[in-house]
C-alpha cells in the first residue's frame, strides 16, 4: 500500500460517512496532481521522503477529516455557564448528603469502613449519577433553546427594571438553572418507589425511609411541580412579578406544611427490613433522624423567612396588570 | 509567571487572533476568486500567486462547506486523463460575494483611517 493509499485510509476513517468517497476521491486526486506536476518539474519519479513531505502539507489525517465534520457540542457556550454552576450545586449537594449520613453512621457507632464506604464509593455511584442527568437534560434544553427562547419572545418593555450594581449572573440564567435543578430533583423523587438507591446510594443496603413519606410523598411531588410550573411562568412572564410571588408563598407554605409533618414523626429513616438489627446500626439510625429533624427545623426557619420576605415585597409593590 | 512562559503566552494569543484575522479574509478570497472556475490543487496555486498561501487542510473543507451553504457549486470532470472535482461560485454565491466585497473594502477603509490616526 503505498504512503498516499495509507494516509487517504487513515482520513476516510473519520469522514461522516455520505461524502466518505467523495471526499477520499477528491483528495486522492488533487494529491496524485500535484505529484505529476513535481515529478513533471523534476522529471523524475518522487522519493518516498519527498511523497512523505508533501503528504505533511496536508496536516494529521484525523485533523483534516475533523474539520469537514460539522461543529457539533452537547451544550454550547450559552447555556455553559449555567450548566457549570448547577453541576456543581448538584455535587456539591449529593456530596453534602452523602457526608451527612458518613457522619451520622459514625456518631450512631458504626464501623469507619461501613460509615465512609459510601462516602469512598460516591465519585464511580451518585456523582456519575448526577453528572449524567444534569449533562442530558442540559443537552436537551442545548439542543431546543433557540425555539425555547423564539417561543418565550423578546420584550424590552417587560424586562425586570435595573438593579443597581446586580451581584453574580443574569436573573434568566438563575431561573432557567433552578429550572433544570428543580425538573432534576422532580425525576429523582419519581424514581424513588423503584430505586430506593437514589436516596441513599450504598447506604440502601441498610437504610430506608419510614412510612411518614408515605404521607408526603404526594404533596412533595406536586409541590416539586408546582415549583417547575412557577419557575417557568417567572421566566416567560417577567413582566407579572406580584402572580410570581404569590405562587412562590404558596409553595413555601405548603413545603412549610410537609416539613411539619416530617418533623413531628416518629421517624424520618429507619433500619432497612433485610438488614441485621445491631445495636450500632439502630444508633446510626436514631442519628440521622436527629440530624435530619435538625436539618428541617433549618430549613424551615429559612422558608419562613423566605415567606416573611415575599409577604413583605407583595405588600409594598403596587399591584399591576400583567401585559 | 516567568518571562518565556509569559512570551510563549503571548505568542499562543498572537496566533488565535491573527487566525481568526485571516479566517474571514480567506473566506472572501477563495470566493472571489471562484468567480473562475478551479480545482482544489489550481485554486490553492492560483491563491498562493497572489501570495495568499492556504494549506489544504484548510482549503478542501472550506470548500465543501461553502458547497453546502450553496455559495459553491461543484461537479466531477475529467482534465489531463484525471477526474477533478471544479468548483465555482453559484448564482447565490455570487450575489454574497458582491456584498462582501463591499463589506470588505468599508472595513478595510474604516480600519486603515483608524491605523492612520495613531
Amino acid at each position: 500500500m503505498s504512503l498516499i493509499d495509507r494516509y487517504l485510509q487513515t482520513v476516510r476513517f473519520v469522514l461522516p460517512a455520505a461524502r466518505r468517497d467523495d471526499i477520499v476521491q477528491e483528495l486522492g486526486e488533487d494529491i496524485r496532481t500535484q505529484i505529476a506536476d513535481r515529478e513533471a518539474e523534476l522529471g523524475r519519479p518522487l522519493t518516498t521522503d519527498e511523497e512523505e513531505a508533501l503528504l505533511q502539507q496536508f496536516g494529521h489525517p484525523l485533523v483534516l477529516a475533523t474539520r469537514y465534520a460539522p461543529q457539533r457540542h452537547v451544550i454550547g457556550p450559552a447555556l455553559f455557564p449555567v450548566y457549570w454552576q448547577t453541576l456543581k450545586i448538584a455535587l456539591g449537594g449529593s456530596v453534602l448528603v452523602n457526608l451527612a449520613i458518613a457522619i451520622g453512621l459514625l456518631v450512631g457507632g458504626a464501623t469507619p469502613g461501613r460509615a465512609l464506604g459510601p462516602l469512598a464509593a460516591f465519585p464511580f455511584t451518585i456523582a456519575i449519577i448526577v453528572f449524567g442527568w444534569v449533562t442530558l437534560i442540559f443537552a436537551l434544553i442545548d439542543l431546543n433553546l433557540p425555539r425555547l427562547l423564539q417561543t418565550a419572545g423578546f420584550d424590552v418593555r417587560g424586562l425586570p427594571e435595573a438593579r443597581p450594581a446586580p451581584a453574580g449572573p443574569p436573573r434568566r440564567w438563575t431561573i432557567l438553572a433552578e429550572i433544570v435543578g428543580s425538573t432534576i430533583c422532580l425525576g429523582w423523587w419519581l424514581a424513588i418507589p423503584q430505586a430506593p438507591f437514589l436516596v441513599f446510594g450504598p447506604a440502601a443496603a441498610f437504610l430506608a425511609l419510614a412510612p411518614v413519606w408515605q404521607q408526603v410523598y404526594l404533596p412533595m411531588a406536586a409541590l416539586w411541580l408546582a415549583s417547575i410550573v412557577l419557575l417557568w411562568a417567572t421566566l416567560l412572564r417577567p413582566d407579572w412579578p406580584r402572580g410570581t410571588t404569590i405562587s412562590r408563598i404558596g409553595a413555601d407554605v405548603l413545603g412549610l406544611a410537609i416539613a411539619g409533618i416530617l418533623l413531628r414523626a416518629d421517624a424520618i429513616v429507619e433500619l432497612a427490613p433485610h438488614a441485621e438489627a445491631t445495636t450500632q446500626m439502630l444508633g446510626a439510625v436514631d442519628a440521622i433522624n436527629r440530624i435530619g429533624k435538625v436539618v428541617l427545623v433549618i430549613w424551615m426557619l429559612a422558608a419562613t423567612w423566605s415567606v416573611f420576605q415575599h409577604v413583605y415585597r407583595l405588600v409594598r409593590t403596587p399591584p399591576t396588570t400583567p401585559a | 509567571m516567568k518571562p518565556s512562559e509569559s512570551a510563549a503566552v503571548e505568542d499562543a494569543l498572537l496566533e488565535n487572533l491573527r487566525l481568526e484575522l485571516r479566517r474571514g479574509g480567506l473566506v472572501l478570497a477563495v470566493l472571489a476568486q471562484l468567480r473562475k472556475e478551479h480545482y482544489g490543487y489550481t485554486l490553492r496555486k492560483a491563491l498562493a500567486e497572489r501570495d495568499l498561501a492556504v494549506d489544504e487542510g484548510t482549503l478542501y473543507p472550506l470548500l465543501r462547506r461553502l458547497e453546502s451553504q450553496g455559495l459553491l457549486s461543484s461537479e466531477w470532470r475529467e482534465e489531463d486523463k484525471r477526474q477533478k472535482r471544479f468548483y465555482t461560485l453559484s448564482p447565490a454565491g455570487r450575489r454574497v460575494v458582491r456584498q462582501l466585497v463591499a463589506e470588505w473594502r468599508g472595513l478595510n477603509d474604516a480600519i486603515t483611517r483608524i491605523l492612520e490616526d495613531e
